[in-house]
């Protein structure tokens, strides 16, 4: 019984989600293995991103918003008054849909500014190198090493989604959130995105929104489908993609809703 | 269509003139203030700007030194306290340390905006009798004997009527700038794990451009004020330059001096009020030229 508690990094239970007057996720439960790629799969508007932002609490920087339920990072409850959010945020990184770089800052301090700031490097030397692995793990590096403090608006949109993962990388994230990331990439740099998740998994775990089911077949060792903010199914993905249970499911994965 | 075509070309040429029409009397005044601004300069550069004016009914001509090393003095106090306030509280209200106290906070500071500023120094003056005769009650209650004198005419109470001044037009500009962050900016900075106070440090810089315009305007407004000072650093035509005297005594300003001066029958004073008028316009000028280029590079 240990073992099993100890397999999961996160667990989610109970989870509801209100925006306003709308109740956006339903009764979440979801156990995620370590060093996994889950993912979160569903229609547009069934509340994936809601759930990525609700699990490393940015979805407080809204409004009106109303939680209950519980979230565990290893046994740990997360989502409480007792736990400062931006503990947790340092714990679970992000990726979002639209590679979001500081623009105004250079490629060099993009990654380096979540480290420096929150003191997880002692001099300039470890920061030098903490920049230069994350951006190692993020397949970045060779492209921007001799232009690591030119601004990060020059990059291309694959490269700053690089950029992006590079720098929730550098805070040693023990889970990264990655909402949609190739969504508005073009097929080479996602392909690299996918590749890089496959690699990453060994040093984090990472949970995936997509609503496209081939990408999830791709990549994915566990998914869960999102309907309507509910959780329709979950599993290891190729029972998933080959026996759904759910016809929803079926409907989805063969490209029939969506 | 032809017809439609001649109307709106007849409207935009009707436009066109009577801009131009309305541009004469703005035109005319910067040309008056430049052309005998300079001319009094060029009397004698280095005199005007460092001089203290001539008695009155000298024939020598003098100069403004006091009042544009008091405007320098005002100018800078005011931004010292009025720039910090401004940005916090845009700051405050923007990134949610309260929900109920930040939109207030926005009301009222663009209440502010519609105070006439002689009110503002009329105000702080008033505060300061305040706060004597209050001190002086508890000087009495203590038993105490003596009666404590509070300076009301000296650079603090004219830079506070100016930062009073101020805080508005910079509030205002910061308060827009932090409200046009993209979200996904916000989200990206928050993400790192940072506090809300590390994190609006981190966002100021994404605003930086928005925060140094508003720090131009409000400097631009207060450099041309001069109700405000009236009844707080009252003016003075001498330099005050040993070090506690300069904060208790009242102080000049180019503005006090253009309103005493060019209501008075000197002629050598009337010509250095126009000195201080064409000094005044250019630094406004440079100051408006980069902050326009601030937001034009935005
Ligand atoms: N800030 C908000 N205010 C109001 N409603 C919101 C807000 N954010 C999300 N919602 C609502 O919650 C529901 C789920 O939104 P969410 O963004 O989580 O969906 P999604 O699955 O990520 O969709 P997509 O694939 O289009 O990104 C939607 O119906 C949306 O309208
Ligand atoms: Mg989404």
């Amino acid at each position: 019984m240990k073992n099993i508690e100890n397999s999961y990094v996160l667990r989610i239970k109970d989870l509801n989600v209100w925006i306003g007057d709308r109740h956006v996720l339903k009764n979440i439960n979801l156990d995620i293995p370590r060093n996994t790629v889950f993912t979160i799969m569903g229609p547009s508007g069934s509340g994936k991103s809601t759930l990525l932002r609700t699990i490393n609490r940015i979805i407080e920087l809204y409004q009106n918003v109303k939680i209950s339920g519980e979230i565990y990072l290893e046994n740990i409850k997360i989502n409480d008054q007792n736990t400062r959010p931006e503990n947790v945020r340092r714990l679970i990184g992000m990726v979002f849909q639209i590679p979001n770089p500081l623009p105004h800052l250079s490629i060099y301090d993009n990654v380096a500014l979540g480290p420096k700031y929150n003191k997880l490097v002692k001099s300039k030397k470890e920061l030098d190198e903490l920049v230069k692995w994350a951006l190692e793990r993020a397949y970045l590096w060779d492209e921007v090493k001799d232009r690591l403090h030119e601004p990060a608006r020059v990059l291309s949109g694959g490269q700053q989604q690089r950029l992006c993962i590079a720098r929730a990388l550098a805070m040693k994230p023990k889970i990264l959130l990655m909402d949609e990331p190739t969504s508005n990439l073009d097929p080479v740099g996602s392909s690299k995105i996918e590749e890089l998740m496959i690699e990453l998994k060994k040093i984090v775990t990472i949970i995936l929104v997509t609503h496209y089911p081939f990408q999830a077949s791709r990549v994915s060792d566990y998914v869960a489908f999102i309907y309507d903010g509910q959780i329709i199914e979950t599993g290891p993905a190729e029972e998933i993609f080959t026996r759904p249970k759910n016809p929803l499911t079926e409907k989805f994965v063969t490209g029939r809703i969506g | 269509m032809d017809l439609r075509r001649l109307k709106s070309d007849l409207m935009i040429t009707g436009i066109i003139i009577i801009s131009l029409l309305g541009m004469i009397p703005l035109i005319h005044i910067f040309l008056t203030v430049a052309w005998r601004g300079i001319n009094v300069i060029a009397r004698d550069p280095l005199g005007v700007l460092f001089k203290e004016p001539p008695i009155p009914g000298s024939e020598e001509l003098g100069g403004i030194g006091p009042h544009v090393l008091g405007s320098l003095i005002l100018i800078s106090i005011a931004s010292l306290i009025g720039i910090p306030i401004s940005i916090l509280s845009a700051i405050y209200t923007v990134e949610g340390m309260s929900k109920r106290l930040g939109p207030l906070t926005s009301l009222l500071v663009r209440i502010m905006i519609e105070f006439p500023t002689i009110v503002i120094g009329l105000s702080v003056y008033g505060a300061v009798l305040l706060i004597e005769e209050f001190i002086n009650d508890l000087v009495k209650i203590f038993g105490l004997g003596g009666h404590i004198y509070i300076p009301r005419f000296n650079p603090i109470t004219g830079a506070i009527a100016l930062a009073i001044v101020m805080i508005p037009y910079v509030y205002t500009q910061s308060e827009d700038g932090f409200k046009n962050i993209p979200h996904h900016i916000r989200e990206a900075v928050y993400s790192l794990g940072f506090s809300r106070i590390r994190a609006s440090i981190v966002l100021s810089s994404y605003v930086k451009s928005a925060l140094l315009s508003g720090i131009m305007i409000g400097v631009s407004k207060i450099l041309s004020e001069t109700a405000p000072l009236l009844f707080t650093a009252f003016g003075n035509d001498h330099y005050v330059t040993r070090f506690p005297d300069v904060f208790l005594n009242p102080i000049g300003s180019m503005t006090l001096w253009i309103y005493k001066a060019g209501l008075s029958p000197y002629d050598n004073w009337i010509d250095l009020a126009w000195a201080a008028a064409f000094i005044l316009l250019m630094i406004i000028l440079v100051l408006f030229v980069i902050s326009r280029y601030i937001i034009y590079k935005r």
